[in-house]
C-alpha cells in the first residue's frame, strides 16, 4: 500500500469494531456511563470525524483514556496523530463529534490544563530564550520559571540567544523545556524526539519522564516505538482513520510480543513505508 | 490577559513595522534637508531649480508617509496571519484566553500603529502645505504684497466658503471641524484593520479557504462593501448632524438647522455614517470572534 501518497481512504474496511475483532488488541469500545469523578478519564472522545477536503483522517472514532497514564499515540504517517493532538489542544475546530478533556469541553478551561508541544517551531524568530520563558510565565499560571531556566542551562541554551539563530534541535529543546516546566494535568507531546540526535534523546526522555506533574496524563506521539515502549502505560494506535489498538501496556505484554512487533503486525504495509 | 496580549502584539507589530519607520525617518530627513537648504547660495534665484526640488521634496515626504500607512498595514496583516494561523498559532491558539480577548488585543495594537502612521501622514501633509504656503508668501513678498502664512490660509478658507455660499467659520470652529474629520479618518482606519482581520480569519475557515490567497482580498472587499452598504442605508433614513459653534456642540436631525448653522459661520458634520460604521464594526468583531472560536484551523 502506498501510504505516502495522498489518497482518500475508504472507511468501510477499517470499521473500528471490525478492526478490533481482527487485531485482537483493541478493547472494543463500549459506551461508558459518566465517570464517578470528573477526572477518571483524561480524554473522552465520541464519534470524532475530521476530514481535509474530503480526505477522511479520523473516521468516527470513539475512545476513552484513563487519567494518570503515559499514553503512546502510535501510527504511520498521515494516520491522524497530529490532527488528533491538535483537536485535543483546541487548534482545530471543524470536526464533528464530542471531545472532552478531564470532563471539560475544549475551551479556555481545558487549554489552561493542557500543555501542548507541537511538531513545529512556534516561537517567533525575534524571541530570545528568556522571552519564551517569560511568555509562558505570563499566560500559564502553572508555569515554573525557575525550573525553565534550570532546564535551559541543562540543555546549554543561552538565555539571550534569539530563536532565529538556533538550530532545529535547539528550538525543539527550547519548546520542550517550556512545556515541561508547566504543572499541567495533561501533556500532549507531538513527536518530541523527532528532530534531536540519538545522544540527546535519553536526556529529553528523562526530562519528560521525571518532570511531568504527578497523576498527570502524558500523550506521546512518536515513530520511535523502540525508544519509548518501556515508558508507556497505555497504547493508542491509529491507522486508516480509525483506532486499531487501544489498550493498557500489560494487556499487550501478556501476548509475549513487544510494542514494536505489535505495531508492525497491526499497521502492516504502512510500517514498511515509514 | 488583555494587557499582556496587547503588549506582546504591540512588540510583534513594532518588530514588523520598525524597518518601515526607519526608512520613513531616513527619507524624511533627506527631504527635510532638501527643503531647508538655501538654494540661492547655489546660484538659484528662488523660483528655479531650488523651488522645484523643494516642492518635489515636500510631495515625496507626503508620499513616503502614505506608503508608510500601506507598509504598516502590510506588516500588521503578516503578523496577524503568522501569529494566529501560521506556526506561531500553535502557541497563540493554545493560550487559555477568550478569542474575543485575543482579537481585541490584535485590534488595539494594530490600530495603534495604523493610526500612528496616519497621524504621521497628517503631520507631513499639513507641514508640507504650510511650507508650500510659506514659500508662496516669499514669492508674493517679492511683489510688495505682504501676507503672513496664517492670513494666507484664512484667505484661502474664505474663498472656499464664498464659493460654497456659506459664511466663513471662526478659527476655533475650523479647528474643531478639522479635529472631527481627523477623528473620522482614524475611526475608519481602525474599522479597516478589523475588516482585514475578519477577511484573514474567514479565509482560514472551511469552505471559504478553498479560494486561496485571492479569497482574503475578496472577503475584505465583501466585508467593506457590507459595512458601507449598511451605513449608507441607515444614513438614508436617519441623518444626525453635529453642529459646532465656538462654545458648544449640539445635535440635530434637521437639514434646515444645518444650513442655517453654515450661514451663521458655524460648522456641521453628519455623524450617522460614522456611528453606523462603528455599529457594523462591533458586529464584524463578534462574527470574527465566533469564527476563531468555532471554525478556524491552525495549519
Amino acid at each position: 500500500m502506498a501510504f505516502g501518497k495522498k489518497k482518500q481512504y475508504s472507511p468501510e474496511p477499517f470499521n473500528q469494531e471490525t478492526a478490533a475483532e481482527e487485531n485482537g488488541y483493541t478493547e472494543v469500545f463500549e459506551p461508558v456511563s459518566e465517570p464517578v469523578r470528573k477526572s477518571d478519564y483524561a480524554f473522552k472522545v465520541r464519534n470524532l470525524t475530521k476530514d481535509y477536503d474530503g480526505n477522511v483522517v479520523l473516521n468516527n472514532i470513539s475512545f476513552d483514556i484513563p487519567s494518570g497514564k503515559i499514553v503512546g499515540l502510535l501510527g504511520p504517517n498521515g494516520c491522524g496523530k497530529t490532527t488528533l493532538m491538535k483537536i485535543l489542544a483546541g487548534l482545530i475546530h471543524d470536526y464533528t463529534g464530542m471531545v472532552k478533556i478531564d470532563g471539560r469541553p475544549i475551551g479556555i478551561n481545558s487549554k489552561a490544563h493542557v500543555a501542548f508541544l507541537p511538531d513545529c517551531t512556534f516561537f517567533p524568530d525575534r524571541f530570545r530564550t528568556i522571552d519564551c520563558i517569560n511568555y509562558y510565565g505570563d499566560f500559564f499560571e502553572d508555569f515554573d520559571k525557575v525550573k525553565a531556566i534550570e532546564f535551559a542551562a541543562r540543555f546549554g541554551l543561552d538565555l539571550n540567544q534569539k530563536v532565529k539563530t538556533m538550530s532545529k534541535g535547539m528550538k525543539e529543546k527550547l519548546q520542550l523545556l517550556v512545556v515541561m516546566s508547566r504543572s499541567a494535568d495533561i501533556y500532549l507531546l507531538d513527536e518530541p524526539l523527532g528532530g534531536v540526535d540519538p545522544a540527546a534523546r535519553s536526556v529529553i526522555l528523562d526530562i519528560i519522564m521525571s518532570n511531568y506533574k504527578e497523576n498527570a496524563t502524558v500523550v506521546l506521539s512518536t515513530h520511535l516505538v523502540n525508544d519509548l515502549e518501556h515508558s508507556f502505560d497505555h497504547i493508542l494506535m491509529l491507522g486508516h482513520g480509525t483506532i486499531l489498538v487501544n489498550t493498557g501496556i500489560e494487556t499487550l505484554r501478556s501476548t509475549g510480543k513487544s510494542v514494536e512487533e505489535i505495531f508492525k503486525e497491526v499497521i502492516g504495509d504502512a510500517w514498511e513505508v515509514d | 490577559m488583555l494587557g499582556k496580549l496587547t503588549k506582546n502584539t504591540f512588540k510583534a507589530n513594532m518588530s514588523s513595522v520598525s524597518n518601515v519607520y526607519l526608512a520613513m525617518g531616513i527619507i524624511g530627513i533627506i527631504m527635510l534637508g532638501l527643503m531647508v537648504i538655501d538654494w540661492t547660495k547655489w546660484g538659484d534665484t528662488g523660483i528655479g531649480l531650488g523651488l522645484v526640488i523643494k516642492i518635489i521634496a515636500s510631495v515625496a515626504l507626503c508620499l513616503t508617509a502614505a506608503v508608510g500607512i500601506i507598509m504598516t498595514l502590510t506588516g500588521i496583516i503578516g503578523e496577524y496571519n503568522r501569529n494566529m494561523f501560521g506556526a506561531e498559532g500553535h502557541l497563540t491558539m493554545a493560550l487559555p484566553v477568550r478569542s474575543s480577548t485575543l482579537l481585541l488585543s490584535k485590534w488595539l495594537a494594530g490600530s495603534f500603529w495604523v493610526v500612528l502612521s496616519y497621524l504621521v501622514l497628517c503631520v507631513c501633509a499639513f507641514g508640507s502645505f504650510i511650507y508650500v504656503v510659506k514659500h508662496s508668501v516669499n514669492i508674493v513678498q517679492g511683489n510688495d504684497m505682504y501676507y503672513s502664512v496664517y492670513e494666507l490660509v484664512i484667505e484661502m478658507v474664505e474663498q472656499l466658503c464664498y464659493s460654497a455660499g456659506i459664511a466663513t467659520p471662526s478659527v476655533a470652529v475650523l479647528l474643531s471641524l478639522a479635529s472631527i474629520y481627523a477623528f473620522d479618518g482614524a475611526v475608519r482606519l481602525i474599522v479597516l484593520v478589523l475588516l482585514i482581520f475578519f477577511a484573514i480569519t474567514i479565509s482560514h475557515c472551511r469552505p471559504f479557504h478553498k479560494i486561496g490567497k485571492f479569497g482574503k482580498i475578496l472577503y475584505f472587499f465583501g466585508g467593506f462593501l457590507a459595512v458601507n452598504v449598511f451605513s449608507s442605508m441607515i444614513t438614508k433614513f436617519i441623518k444626525i448632524y453635529i453642529i459646532i459653534s465656538e462654545t458648544n456642540y449640539t445635535f440635530t436631525l434637521s437639514s434646515a438647522e444645518v444650513a442655517a448653522a453654515w450661514d451663521l459661520g458655524f460648522g456641521a458634520y453628519a455623524i450617522t455614517n460614522l456611528y453606523c460604521t462603528a455599529i457594523a464594526a462591533v458586529f464584524v468583531f463578534l462574527v470574527t470572534t465566533v469564527l476563531i472560536d468555532r471554525h478556524v484551523n491552525v495549519s
